[in-house]
């Protein structure tokens, strides 16, 4: 006859069910202090993304038409204000989320949403700068013409600028030191 | 009792490798975060290499304001000759940040007639600035500049020959820079559409 354990099948004795109960707790306790590090550690901003250059705060210095503006250019465009981000899954009647759990997300998405303006911005930026460049080049080469083909020569170049304005201009708009319109002279400023 | 001891030994077991896995993930962690900690040191010695351009060109524009192109000249000589991060790598921002001061140091010398040393500046900023972008280009542009000033140097010394040769040397490089910054105007459109379209997404 098979001795039949009086506490049941699934049931352990009380000895064996304390070391159980030990050992679980330190298993629990590993994983909450892991987590607790993890919390404690700054969270990746955003998977993807790649992170912001640290040349992205230093702009370079203009082109001889504007030195000035130097540091204008390097100390950045002022961000626009963040919309406060609304989290998908918190329906009216799901208990809020925890306030520092929600700040982080908040903070996370203004840091998403300002890289994705410096992003297309410095596009602008570099976009502005280099018609600048080549705005005042062509201006040039065409005071230096003289013959026909130095003529020539600062017509195409004047060609490249007229398409390159119209290029930058359906994309960014305006430039803060140079003309997007296509007729304005060669250099424009 | 007996026959349950393996299962009670089995789960204390299971429990252990568990404590175990997690134990060796939070050291695992600890070690990114302090391979973590190390970057931000270097990144801390790449900012303040760049803070101290800012304040160098900050320099720079208040000399100019007074027009003191000496004073600017020099915050910029300052600038290039700064102890760089990272010795020995080369580092993309402060590249940006050499051929960039290259080229206003270059701007000033020229500024200032010194011809010879604003030649030898764009060919020092060059060599921060190899691939096609706006830096280099705008480097090219004061080398245009400076044959441009040779030219018109030469002509009024009564050397026709030699000036002709400097006007056909800074029109070839003021071509070139058209050439650059059209290559640079297209490639910074094409990311920021790209980018629009990937937003959409």
């Amino acid at each position: 006859m098979k001795h039949r354990h009086p506490h049941g099948a699934g049931e352990l004795p009380a000895a064996s069910r304390l070391r159980v109960v030990v050992v679980a707790l330190l298993t629990g306790s590993g994983i909450v202090a892991c987590a607790a590090r993890k919390s404690g550690e700054p969270a990746p901003a955003h998977p993807g993304a790649e992170p912001p250059t640290a040349g992205a705060q230093y702009q370079a210095a203009p082109a001889p038409a504007a030195p000035q503006s130097t540091m204008d250019s390097m100390a950045g465009e002022p961000a626009p204000p963040a919309q406060p981000s609304t989290a998908p899954g918190h329906g009216p009647f799901a208990p809020p989320p925890p306030r520092s759990a929600a700040l982080r997300q908040a903070s996370s998405d203004i840091e998403i949403s300002q890289r994705e303006l410096d992003v297309a911005g410095g596009d602008c930026r570099n976009a502005c700068r280099a018609l600048g460049s080549m705005d005042r080049a062509a201006g040039r080469l065409c005071g230096l013409a003289q013959s026909s083909d130095e003529q020539r020569r600062c017509e195409d170049a004047k060609v490249r600028v007229y398409s390159a304005r119209d290029k930058v201009r359906n994309t960014c708009g305006t430039c803060p030191d140079v003309s997007v319109e296509r007729n304005a002279p060669v250099p424009s400023r | 009792m007996t026959r349950l001891r393996p299962v009670v030994r089995a789960i204390a077991a299971v429990a252990i490798a568990l404590a175990a896995t997690f134990a060796i993930g939070c050291r695992a962690r600890e070690n990114k975060s302090e391979q973590d900690s190390a970057q931000g040191i270097v990144d801390m010695e790449l900012m303040a290499f760049l803070s101290e351009a800012r304040a160098l060109h900050h320099q720079a524009n208040l000399k100019e304001e007074s027009n003191d192109l000496p004073g600017a000249t020099a915050a910029m000589q300052r600038l290039v000759s700064a102890r760089r991060p990272h010795a020995g790598k080369t580092t993309p921002e402060v590249e940006e940040v050499l051929a960039d001061a290259y080229a206003r140091l270059a701007e000033l010398q020229l500024r200032q007639g010194a011809l010879e040393a604003a030649a030898e500046a764009v060919k020092n900023g060059l060599a921060h600035a190899p691939e096609p972008t706006y830096f280099r280009g705008h480097l090219i542009e004061i080398e245009g500049l400076v044959e441009e000033a040779r030219a018109a140097g030469l002509a009024d010394a009564g050397k026709p020959e030699e000036a002709a040769l400097a006007r056909e040397k800074a029109i070839q490089l003021l071509e070139q820079v058209v050439r650059i910054q059209d290559q640079v105007i297209q490639r910074s459109l094409a990311a920021r559409d790209a980018g629009a379209t990937e937003g959409a997404r």
